[in-house]
Formats: structure tokens, sequence, C-alpha cells
């Protein structure tokens, strides 16, 4: 092996590349992994992105596989690539806390599939990743291990509940990550640090040995710097799972074939009232010149409406709140002073909501899933902001959105992440911007049911005419 | 926010006690804050799909079938 890049040079590179790199015999997987390491070491005390980090098993699986590749044997497209797991996602033999402290001495006896999936892929599991508390809750300032920073601006929280996955990734210790996603935990810290990450449909991606927080809701992606980078982790996960039996069978594509097919002639859903209302005005204004872009590309942008679109975030944290609830009874029973103070509150209120509640919420959902079906007649995507707002400080509970008002940051961070939690339909989201403090603005594309190679290809053509995603923190 | 749920504190203890969680009297405002909103939007939702136009919609839930069941042994 041989290379004439720096540590440096290394992690700047995409995913996509660091892999071809890597098959080419360019650059050494124990290259990729050192270059990796000493940028955790060099930021992580400031970001507390990570909860575990694998140094000498991660080197020696690349060692493993240098020896392999040099006696012509790859693992698959992952090869040599070296990513990071959020902390709720179990690996055997490695601590798996959940960002917890009750879970802090856990040691899995079985990987995840996604986990088994991505060794077999090739990737690399370079460390787990810090995260809110059991998932449940949207800063990831976590009483346990840290609260988490964004590399933009280390004063400001990098959103959640996957925000040391969204961290990591966005100053480049690592070249993707898994994330979990309930009611926007993958889309919310990835629009928030200005990467890549899908929450893909409700099904197609195993959960298997994934803490929960909300069954009917949950789910797991890769979150990446490029489109291109999220579509190759994608194809290492996807598919059925005989130990998930909420995975159907339904085929899974090449996620990555129709990357340059570009958007002529795909019709653009926006929901004017909905998508445009109550956002801070740099969110508005990159999600506008987004959607320009896509028609400068060939797209046509389509006015629709869904009638019952409000009220989806009462649903969203009536459901979030009594599934978590259920799952945490006995140790919020036998040590809740082992929670953080806002996920036993959560908890608590969890336990509080009547079967009526639940159970009109979950009907809410198929009206609005009925109804975003029925949009799909008229439309192949939708766009909207991924969240109201930009990167508030760490630690803060609310945010002002409208000048003056300060709002609970549970409710308003979820304004746009809930309707695919609730539908259950696949969401992108994709940097389209920066606010006047230089920190990032993200949309969401919303796909059909198993549409996810349309979603990146979307993604793929806007991230081909804008350069958002070529932009790195100063960190 | 509705006034039928404005919750105080003798409100959330009779709810955690119906619960069976032993609540303690300090965290009875703290949830009560939290859970008026919440649930004042819940019911909110409720009038909505208890409308009759929604009558025959039904609840996601499922019913998973594990992995080789009902397969010809």
């Amino acid at each position: 092996m041989s290379t004439t890049r720096t540590s440096s040079e290394l992690v700047e590179l995409p995913l996509a590349r660091a892999a071809e790199l890597v098959e080419s015999g360019d650059v050494s997987p124990v290259e990729l992994v050192d270059a990796c390491v000493e940028r955790i070491d060099a930021v992580d005390d400031q970001l507390r992105a990570y909860i575990t980090v694998y140094r000498d098993e991660a080197r020696e699986v690349a060692r493993a596989q240098e020896t392999m590749q040099r006696a012509g044997h790859r693992l698959g497209t992952l090869h040599g690539v070296p990513v990071a797991l959020k902390d709720n996602i179990a690996m055997r033999g490695l601590r798996t806390t959940a960002g917890s402290k009750i879970l802090d001495g856990w040691i899995p006896e079985e990987d995840a599939t996604v986990a088994a999936r991505l060794k077999s892929s090739g990737a690399i599991l370079i460390g787990k990743t810090n995260m809110h508390e059991f998932a449940w809750g949207g800063t990831s300032a976590n009483p346990h291990h840290g609260f988490v920073r964004n590399p933009w601006n280390p004063e400001r929280f990098p959103a959640g509940s996957s925000g040391g996955s969204g961290a990591a990734v966005a100053a480049r210790t690592a070249f993707g990550a898994l994330g979990t996603d309930t009611g926007g935990s993958i889309r919310l810290p990835s629009a928030i640090n200005g990467i890549v990450g899908i929450r893909p449909t409700i099904g197609r991606v195993s959960n298997f040995n994934v803490i929960p927080l909300a069954w009917s809701m949950d789910t797991v992606g890769p979150m990446c710097r490029t489109v291109e980078d999220c579509a190759l982790m994608f194809n290492a996960i996807a598919g059925a799972d005989p130990r998930d039996g909420a995975t159907p069978n339904v085929p899974v594509t090449d996620y990555t074939a129709d990357l340059r097919r570009g958007v002529e002639g795909v019709r653009i859903g926006v929901i004017p009232d909905y998508f445009f209302h109550h956002l801070q005005p740099p969110v508005e204004r990159s999600v506008r010149d987004a959607l320009a872009t896509f028609e400068h590309l060939g797209a046509t942008v389509v006015e629709v409406s869904v009638d019952n679109i409000h009220g989806n975030i009462s649903a969203q944290l009536t459901i979030e709140s009594c599934e978590p609830s259920a799952y945490h009874q006995r140790w919020l029973r036998e040590r809740p002073e082992d929670y953080g103070d806002d996920v036993r509150l959560l908890l608590e209120i969890g336990e509080m909501h009547s079967a009526v509640h639940y159970l009109q919420a979950q009907r809410y959902r198929a009206l609005l899933r009925a109804e975003f079906l029925e949009a799909f007649r008229s439309v192949d995507v939708f766009v909207c902001p991924t969240l109201p707002f930009t990167a508030t400080k760490v630690g803060e509970m609310s945010v002002e959105i409208e000048h003056g008002v300060e709002e609970d940051m549970l409710a308003a961070i979820m304004q746009f992440t809930g309707v695919p939690s609730l539908t259950g339909l696949p969401s992108l989201a994709v940097p389209c911007g920066f606010d006047d403090d230089a920190l990032p603005v993200g949309m969401q594309l919303i796909g059909q049911p198993f549409d996810e190679a349309r979603l990146f290809r979307l993604g793929a053509a806007f991230q081909e005419a804008t350069d958002f995603h070529t932009r790195a923190p100063t960190l | 926010m509705d006034q039928e749920t404005q919750l105080d504190e003798a409100a959330v203890r009779a709810l955690a006690l119906a619960a069976g969680l032993a609540l303690p009297a300090e965290r009875e405002g703290l949830v009560a804050e939290q859970l008026g909103p919440w649930l004042s939007a819940a019911n909110q939702l409720n009038r909505k799909m208890a409308a009759e136009e929604h009558r025959a919609v039904a609840p996601i839930t499922a019913f998973v079938h594990p992995a080789g069941e009902g397969d010809e042994s």
C-alpha cells in the first residue's frame, strides 16, 4: 500500500471515494482507521460525539482486512471503511448503553442485524456514538455521557437523538454512521450538522437488537456527508430480516444505480400552508431556493393540500409518549433516579395518557397515510424543511422561531419530521443552505413507500448542482 | 389550552395512582406543567378522530407473523 495523503486529507474523503481507494489499493484500511482515530482524539474531548471508541478492535480488523485484500479477498463494497454506530445498536461482546446509566454495563450477546450487515459488507465499526438518553429527545444533551456539541459551532446543539452520529460525521471522525429515527432522530441531526441522512420506509431496515424507543415508528438509517455515501451504506443494511417480522420481502435494489439520472419530469409536491408556515427566515429562504434549483434542473413544483395534516405533532407526541413508557415501565419504578431529568419526566407523562388517546393517534396515522398516498397520485415526492430553525444553544429546552415567542423544544423540533414518522414514508434529509451565522439548514424529501431510490436520485442531483455538502466545519 | 385539560397537582396525583406509579410529590407540578398542553392537543385529536367522517378508520396496529409460521411441515 502506498499513499501520499495525510490523515487530514484522508478524513476529508467522501465514503464512496475512500471505498474506491481501498479497493484500488491506494489506501489501506489501517490508514483509514488511524486517520479517523487521530481525528477523534483531536476533536472529541470537545464534541463528546462518542461514548465508546474501538481503537484497538478497529485496528485489528483493519489489519485483517488489509491481509485479506492482499490475498485478493474483499468482504464487500465497504471493505476497509470506518463507520460509527449509534449506541442503541447492539454489538456482540461490546458495551451498548443507549446513552443511559441504566444500560451502562450491558454487553449484548448478539449483533443487531444492521451491525452484522455492515460487518459483512466490510465496514469497520470504529465506535459507538453519543445520543439523547434512550433516544427520547431531540437535543443529545446527555447527562451521563456528556452534552454532544455541534462541529459548526460547539456552543450550539447537534439536535438528536442521533446527535453523536451527526456530529461525528460532520467532524470527519467517521466516513458514515448509523442513526435511529422515531420522530426525526436521523433527519434532525443531519440537518443541523449539515450532512445527509435517511429515515427509511418502516420495515425496509431491520430493527433486530436495536433498543426501541417507540416500536411502531422506530427505524434505522445511515448518516453520511453525501447522498451517494448514504445510498452505499443503505445498500448494505436494507432488506428483509427473518429476525424482524416487521420487514416485508419487498425486493431491494442497488440504491446507487439511479444517482446520475437527474430530475427531469419529476413532480415535487409542496403543502404551502404547512411546509412554509412558522419558519425562521433563513430556513424558508434556503428551502425555497432548493425548490428553484430543482425546477431549474427540470422538475416541476406542484402545490398540494393535505386536509388533515394539522394534528400530526400531537399524534406523534402521544405515541412517542406511550410506547417508551411501556418499554421502560419496570425501570421507571425501580430506578427512576438513574434517568436524566428530562427523560424521566417524559416517561412519567407517557404513563398518564389514556388508551383512547393512544388509539386515536394510531387511527390518525391511518388517516394521514391515506391522504399522503392519495396525494402521491399527482406528485412523486414532497419537499419541505427538515426543521423550522437552525442550531440553538447547547442545553436549551425551548426555542424562538418567531421573534419573542419561546416554544417547547420537543414539539417545535418535530414540526416537519412527524409526517414521515407517522405515515411510515421514507424521508431523506439533505443540506440546502446556511443561516447568517454559518449554521446549516436542511430540507426533507419525502417519498412513496419503498421508493428510497428516487429520493437518493433527487438528492444526488441537488448535490451535483450545489456545494453545501462540500463545506466543512472549521473545528 | 382547553379548560378541561388544565391539570393541577391533584389531578396528576390521581393519574399516577391510576397508573400504579409512585410519583414523588415534588414531581407532580413538573408533570402537570408539561402534560396539560399535551393532553389538550390529544383531546383535540380525539374529537377529530371521533367525527362521523372518520368512523371507518382503523388504527395502525400490526399483528406480525413470525418467520416460518404457517409453513407446511
